[in-house]
């Protein structure tokens, strides 16, 4: 399993990935979560130089994305190698600066 | 009888950059002072007062603060905030008030310390909070990082280049190297911004806005002053997201939705504009802004500014104070410093920087948070 939570509304099949109580769509009150498979597109991508504090100054320069998963919902992550928009890509949560945090790879 | 409008009766933008010794009230203060001196009245006309947010005075009731500070006693009065739209966003409240009759002369005012308020690190981390608190901050993401994914985005769809993006960066310093005030004012050319260190790639630091002190403030009126005036005869907002995360794939949507509205209002189109005062944190955004406001055909503003269109001389000048990019950014009153300099050009008060044109109606558009919230307002000279 990918460990990538993602929440769908059963009465109206919406899909999306930051975590919320109801369906953004039709506003019903028990989403359903589920685990990502883990593949998806790259939709964008940067090289982050400029970290934000001493924690990610350790491991930059890094990749980050927005992935759209196969599922639907679009994903920010951390990419362990370049991938140009458009790629495929699979991904998983893993430990990155001591976090958990979504993580894909060029397939 | 016409119908009501807000008139601007005067506004003033302090210098921006390193200001030592500044404060968020000081610099509010001093851009209050200014506007009121710039429309000839006193303090005691003010019946309604609009502020913003400081990041380095964070407070509940910034408004009332600077309200007992600055010695007001206004009927109506408090703080709004919309991230980088916050200054449009104030100015459409204002306007929209005095058209309901609530208040008659009212104050919009911003200042903030940020350069010199806080440390460049706490700065980033605070302005991070535009990304979400679990699912984006925590990857090192920062508002550049956020940009620079919609700056890949565009430059893969549109097929304009980094060379493209940085003659924004290029206009916005020629405009401000003689711009009283401008915190940026050393030439530079796209060799420049193309060989300057990359922040997030695909933005190289001269594509980002520098963070600075500095204050502005507008004052908006039921009636028309002496001599030529502005008003706002058009507003609009819209707002299609939070986090980049969930913004549409049109990812200036709302800014189409925004000034649709607002052309609508003023019975006008983009066509009709002839001085363009638009959101610049960084070239991309300006880009984009400019190509969902109808002004720039998709992946054309680079190169329509490159083509001097936008020059002060040109056929539609643009941000002719500097913009974010070269006259600085100090967050609320970053954004209403574009208005300023729209009604300086408008009502013909800008001096040796005056544009050719008298152009009769403008459009004012800024952006919050990642594309997320956005205020359009339509200008219009009268007299």
């Amino acid at each position: 399993m990918s460990g990538i939570e993602i929440q769908s509304c059963p009465a109206c099949a919406k899909t999306w990935y930051l975590p919320r109580q109801l369906c953004p769509g039709c506003g019903h009150a028990s989403p359903e979560s589920r685990q990502a498979s883990g593949h998806g597109t790259v939709w964008s991508v940067t090289r982050v130089e400029r970290a934000p504090d001493e924690t990610f100054r350790a491991i930059a320069p890094y990749l980050i994305a927005l992935v759209d998963l196969a599922e639907g919902p679009r994903v920010m992550a951390h990419l362990t190698a370049p991938a140009p928009i458009g790629a495929q890509v699979t991904g998983e949560v893993r430990d990155i600066a001591g976090r958990a945090l979504p993580v894909f790879s060029p397939r | 009888m016409t119908a009501p409008a807000s008139h601007v009766l005067g506004a003033h933008v302090t210098p921006f950059g390193k200001l030592e010794g500044s404060s968020t009230v000081s610099l509010m203060t001093e851009a209050a002072q200014g506007a009121l001196d710039a429309a000839g009245l006193q303090r005691s006309d003010i019946d309604g007062l609009i502020c913003g947010y400081s990041t380095a005075l964070p407070h509940l009731m910034l408004a009332t603060v600077f309200s007992e500070h600055f010695g007001l006693r206004p009927n109506y009065a408090h703080a709004i905030q919309m991230g980088g739209g916050t200054g449009a966003g104030m100015l459409m409240l204002g306007d929209a008030l005095i058209r309901a009759g609530e208040a008659h002369t009212i104050l919009v005012v911003g200042g903030e310390n940020r350069l010199t308020g806080m440390s460049r690190d706490a700065a980033v981390q605070t302005l991070a909070q535009v990304g979400h608190p679990k699912a984006e901050s925590p990857l090192g993401a920062t508002i550049p990082a956020y940009y620079a994914l919609t700056a890949a985005r565009y430059l893969h769809e549109t097929g304009a280049s980094q060379a493209d993006l940085a003659e924004l960066a290029v206009l916005m310093r020629r405009l401000a190297s003689d711009t009283p005030g401008a915190q940026l004012t050393a030439p530079i050319a796209v060799e420049d911004v193309l060989g300057s260190k990359t922040i997030a790639d695909p933005l190289k630091l001269m594509d980002c806005c520098p963070i600075s002190d500095g204050g502005a403030a507008v004052i908006l009126s039921a009636e028309p002053g002496e001599g030529p005036g502005m008003r706002i005869i058009g507003a609009g907002q819209a707002h299609t997201h939070q986090h980049i995360s969930e913004a549409p794939d049109d990812i200036c949507l709302g800014a189409k939705l925004a000034s649709a509205r607002a052309f609508d209002r003023a019975g006008a189109s983009v066509a009709d504009m002839g001085y363009l005062a638009v959101y610049d944190s960084f070239t991309v955004t300006l880009a984009l802004l400019l190509e969902a406001l109808g002004v720039s055909a998709p992946g054309q503003a680079g190169k329509d500014a490159a083509a001097g269109r936008f020059a002060r001389m040109g056929d539609l000048p643009l941000n002719t104070h500097g913009g974010l990019l070269s006259y600085g950014h100090c967050g609320v009153a970053g954004a209403m410093a574009h208005f300023v300099e729209a009604w300086r050009q408008m009502t013909g008060r800008a001096g040796p920087r005056q544009i050719a044109g008298e152009p009769a109606l403008g459009l004012y558009h800024g952006d919050g948070g990642v594309l997320s919230s956005h205020v359009s307002l339509i200008l219009e000279r009268t007299s």
